[in-house]
């Protein structure tokens, strides 16, 4: 059986359409949660 | 506990448990079942179970300690999570699901030969068996201190709970209760901290009381300043902290079993995904809970110690006197310090600050003397107690029924952690030696018998690690410390296979031996901080196989990588 063929193998995006997006998505949360928390660190320095 | 917490946490821990054996019942009679679940899984199931096997009570413990003891810098040990489940999502999980390999290490065979592989499973058998030690060992610490229970006995009894619940369940009954667990917990922090804001004298606001953590330095999330020294800055976290979680989350069994379960790369990836974005707010709650307690402490008299029983025996021994004298002057400091705290509030003044600076120091410096006193009176005891700090708070501050549902939540996080990593135990143990060396013929009833056989070995191993557990002064620093120590060397295999297509094994195998040994040394003779080593361990791999492929002879023709 090709991997094609395999249910295990599908891989679509259930959102943003592609992985890509998905990951961008994934790194955007953390830079904006170090965001937050180097504001939060500054204002209570 | 009362009536009420006894109710609550029976009734928490009862439902879980008879849910978990409701969805064991086809589960009993096939290996697959046993060991993976038989590729089912959804994206929710998978994403909380990953959690639930990363947060074990020592999370709950130990978490809001560092919070109460060094403020919230601790959350950026995580920044370097969500970067590894990407480059998981992106690279591994295709390769595994192409494979359909039931442990990460099967692979390395594939890629290499029979003793990488072995010496990867050999790692992890060896990090990780002593890893669940510590993870049985935290909720003995709660148990027998509410209870009253002795120590010891307490360890072996939970032990071999944990030990017969992952036995009769297997993995999919593993990954089913995973679920329940993870909402008790998630549900049981956010109403404690909500329980401890409403435990604030009425005048003290929330953002007064932030205020007043931030002039003790208990807002202290994010560091940008570089030091190989400092455990938590912003590099350590990205830089190690990436290593560290790629490392647990890529190659550690106990974390892969659970998203290879999933019934498509598609579910295993968002499920990951969905762990990196949930992990870091859900580790800050977790900390500014310990920050809150701390608030709390500076309107109302902490113990002088948190380790009640200890106390206990320091107060029995010859040097009771000191001790008294050492309370006394213990809430005098106290009552300057709540005095300094009102007056803060009224006029958030640079005096105001000082002088509640250097009362604080002034009691750091009380705690100290304790310790010393402590360890006089009782040679040998373990005198850190960033560990109690929350327990304590919990039975002596929290309304009844809470109590009750907080040791649930640590209840279910030990239960979920413990029999994810038995379970992985196992599954290493007979996929990697059993079903490859011993009984390559075996039969699905004989395989079975010994992933059962293999869980009870390694179940009794931890409750023996669990034993000397106590001699460990912070939780879940040694949890960490402990997968560092060997995650660097396997990653470097990993990394090695996915990257370098020219490496053979021979090279990759001797410089991840030469590579454990290094981050062994590192560990004895210099202060580093504890990350990095994943860091060095990973390097010396894969920098240590090139120059041994190069200098031998030993790289693949190009054509043929």
């Amino acid at each position: 059986m090709s991997d094609e063929q395999r249910p295990e193998m599908d891989d679509a995006a259930p959102i943003l359409g592609r992985w890509r997006n998905l990951y961008i998505a994934e790194l955007a949360i953390l830079a904006g949660f170090i965001l937050i928390f180097w504001r939060l660190s500054a204002a209570y320095a | 506990m009362s009536a009420l917490d006894w109710f609550v946490l029976l009734s928490t821990t009862l439902a879980i448990v008879v849910f978990g054996l409701w969805k064991t019942r086809s589960a009993q009679t096939s290996t697959a079942e046993y060991l993976h679940g038989g590729y089912r899984e959804n994206w929710r199931t998978i994403g909380l179970s990953v959690m639930a096997t990363q947060a074990s009570a020592i999370t709950f413990l130990s978490v809001p300690g560092q919070g109460y003891e060094d403020g919230m810098r601790f959350v950026q040990f995580y920044f370097g999570l969500p970067i590894a489940m990407v480059v998981i999502s992106a690279w591994f999980i295709p390769i595994y699901y192409r494979l359909r390999v039931v442990t990460a290490y099967e692979y390395l065979e594939t890629r290499f030969d029979l003793k990488t592989r072995l010496l990867a499973a050999t790692l992890f058998l060896i990090h990780r068996g002593l890893a669940t030690g510590v993870t049985i060992y935290a909720p003995a610490i709660i148990l027998s201190a509410i209870l009253g229970w002795p120590l010891q006995p307490t360890v072996v009894g939970l032990g071999v709970f944990i030990t017969a619940y992952t036995l009769i369940g297997g993995s999919r009954a593993v990954s089913a209760t995973q679920k329940q667990q993870m909402v008790v917990m998630l549900g049981g922090i956010l109403v404690a901290a909500v329980v401890i804001v409403l435990r604030l004298p009425d005048d003290v606001s929330f953002s007064k009381a932030v205020a007043l953590a931030g002039v003790h330095g208990r807002i202290n999330p994010v560091s940008f300043q570089f030091s190989l020294n400092d455990r938590y800055n912003v590099w350590s976290g990205l830089a190690g902290g990436f290593f560290l979680a790629l490392s647990y989350f890529g190659t550690d069994q106990s974390q892969v079993g659970r998203y290879l379960n999933g019934r498509s790369i598609g579910e295993s990836r968002m499920g990951l995904l969905f762990n990196g974005a949930l992990k870091i707010p859900m580790q800050a709650l977790i900390l500014f809970i310990g920050v809150l307690v701390f608030v709390f402490y500076q309107f109302t008299a902490p113990p002088l110690l948190f380790n009640r029983p200890l106390v206990a025996q320091v107060q029995a021994s010859a040097e009771a006197p000191a001790w008294s004298a050492l309370e006394t002057r213990w809430d005098v400091l106290q009552t300057q310090k709540q005095t300094q705290t009102r007056q803060f509030l009224v006029a958030d003044q640079l005096s105001t600050r000082e002088a509640l600076r250097q009362t604080e120091a002034q009691v750091q410096t009380l705690r100290a003397e304790a310790k010393v006193l402590a360890k006089r009176a009782v040679p040998g005891a373990e005198t850190k107690d960033t560990d109690y700090v929350f327990i304590s708070f919990v039975t002596r501050w929290l309304p009844h029924g809470l109590v009750g549902l907080l040791v649930a939540v640590i209840l279910a996080a030990a239960m979920g952690a413990t029999a994810s990593e038995l379970n992985a135990l196992s599954a290493t143990s007979v996929v990697d030696y059993y079903r490859r060396l011993v009984h390559p013929n075996a039969s699905d009833t004989a395989t079975l018998r010994a992933s059962r056989v293999f869980t009870v070995v390694w179940g009794a191993i931890a409750i023996g690690f669990a034993s000397f557990a106590a001699l460990i002064d912070n939780l879940i620093q040694a949890v960490n410390i402990l997968g560092s120590l060997f995650y660097g060397a396997v990653l470097g295999i990993f990394v090695c296979a996915f990257a370098f297509p020219r490496l053979r094994g021979n090279a990759v195998f001797w410089a991840a031996s030469a590579s454990q040994v290094l981050v062994i040394v590192l560990y004895f003779t210099s202060d580093i901080g504890f990350l990095w080593y994943n860091v060095a361990g990973c390097l010396g791999v894969v920098v240590g196989a090139s120059i041994l492929a190069r200098t031998t002879g030993q790289l693949k023709a190009k054509s043929a990588a």
